[in-house]
């Protein structure tokens, strides 16, 4: 434990020293954070983005990452640092979607239905997993959460389904922790009213 | 169909389920070697970091520092200005009236 410890430290100060070296003008240096640091965002996108778009914002974050490197403060590390940079580049990312339109919002068939009504059916935790594994609970999750503002989308992902604390999804998201918690609580209550609206009458 | 809230609990404990299936799912590969070849070319456009920090930064780092110290004054000049009234043309014009061969704005304030 008192290990670990010592390596993270050893590991956050090496972050520090390369990007002071990125600072002093060795650009070349940031591909040693960009290599060391690149699966990291790739996760963290993945979680928030369509499959086809995580290579180009990966992209983007590493290149926002440079540009701020000036602004870089050493608490939390280097690897939280990044992290809040993916993670307001997915949000800049679905406040585009949203005012463009880009993705038209997708609808649900028969079979998205019929799953809905077998999941109700179910009752053993094998029978969960077994349905959260089928194509059609992804789809219905995105069906739910496309319906959703880009605020409402990235809080219940946060919060709901990452499982971060009001504080830290406000840390990531760079609001105050207030404003997350409450629109925490009337996003859930949207999503109950999205998912309620998918049964048929 | 009429749905309950035990519904709705075991449709959201699915949905969550699914969300940390998804979250495992492999996206290795998806950032490799010409990827990051790609990112450093582009980084290396922007060329190197500027240590000086910008306009914008710096107005953003001291925008709410200097906010409190604006609020005083201004709360300093109403003070002034609701007790002592604002009639500086007033006093200019009278200084100038009375003086009109040698006026000079410096004695209005001296005097």
């Amino acid at each position: 434990m008192h290990n670990d410890l010592k390596s993270l430290a050893a590991d956050e100060q090496d972050d520090i020293d390369i990007v002071q070296r990125v600072l002093d003008g060795e650009v070349n240096a940031f591909e040693v954070l960009l290599v060391k640091y690149r699966n990291h965002v790739v996760k963290i996108l993945n979680r928030h983005l369509p499959y086809s778009h995580i290579e180009e914002t990966a992209h983007d974050v590493f290149i926002r990452a440079y540009k701020s490197l000036a602004t870089f403060k050493q608490q939390g590390g280097f690897k939280q640092w990044l992290s809040t940079i993916a993670v307001r580049t997915c949000y800049d990312f679905w406040r585009k979607q949203y005012r463009s339109r880009e993705f038209p919002i997708s609808s649900l068939t028969e079979s998205h239905q019929e799953w809905l009504e077998s999941v109700m059916s179910d009752t053993s935790e094998q029978e969960y997993r077994d349905k959260a594994r089928q194509k059609e609970a992804k789809e219905i999750l995105d069906y739910a959460l496309e319906s959703l503002s880009p605020e409402d989308r990235m809080v219940v992902k946060l919060v709901y389904l990452e499982g971060y604390t009001g504080k830290e999804a406000a840390g990531l998201l760079g609001w105050s922790t207030s404003n997350v918690k409450i629109r925490s609580f009337r996003s859930k209550k949207k999503l109950k009213k999205i998912i309620s609206g998918l049964m048929r009458d | 169909m009429k749905t309950f809230d035990g519904d709705n609990e075991k449709i959201e404990k699915v949905l969550v389920t699914a969300f940390r299936e998804h979250e495992k799912s492999s996206v290795d590969g998806l950032t490799d070697k010409v990827w990051q070849q790609n990112v450093m070319s582009s980084i290396r456009k922007i060329g190197l970091h500027k240590t000086e920090k910008e306009f914008t930064v710096l107005l953003g780092q001291f925008f709410w520092r200097l906010a409190p110290v604006a609020c005083i004054l201004i709360i300093i000049m109403t003070y002034f200005m609701y007790n002592f009234g604002f009639s500086v043309e007033y006093e200019l014009s009278e200084a100038f009236l009375n003086q009109p061969a040698e006026y000079n704005l410096l004695q209005t304030f001296i005097l």
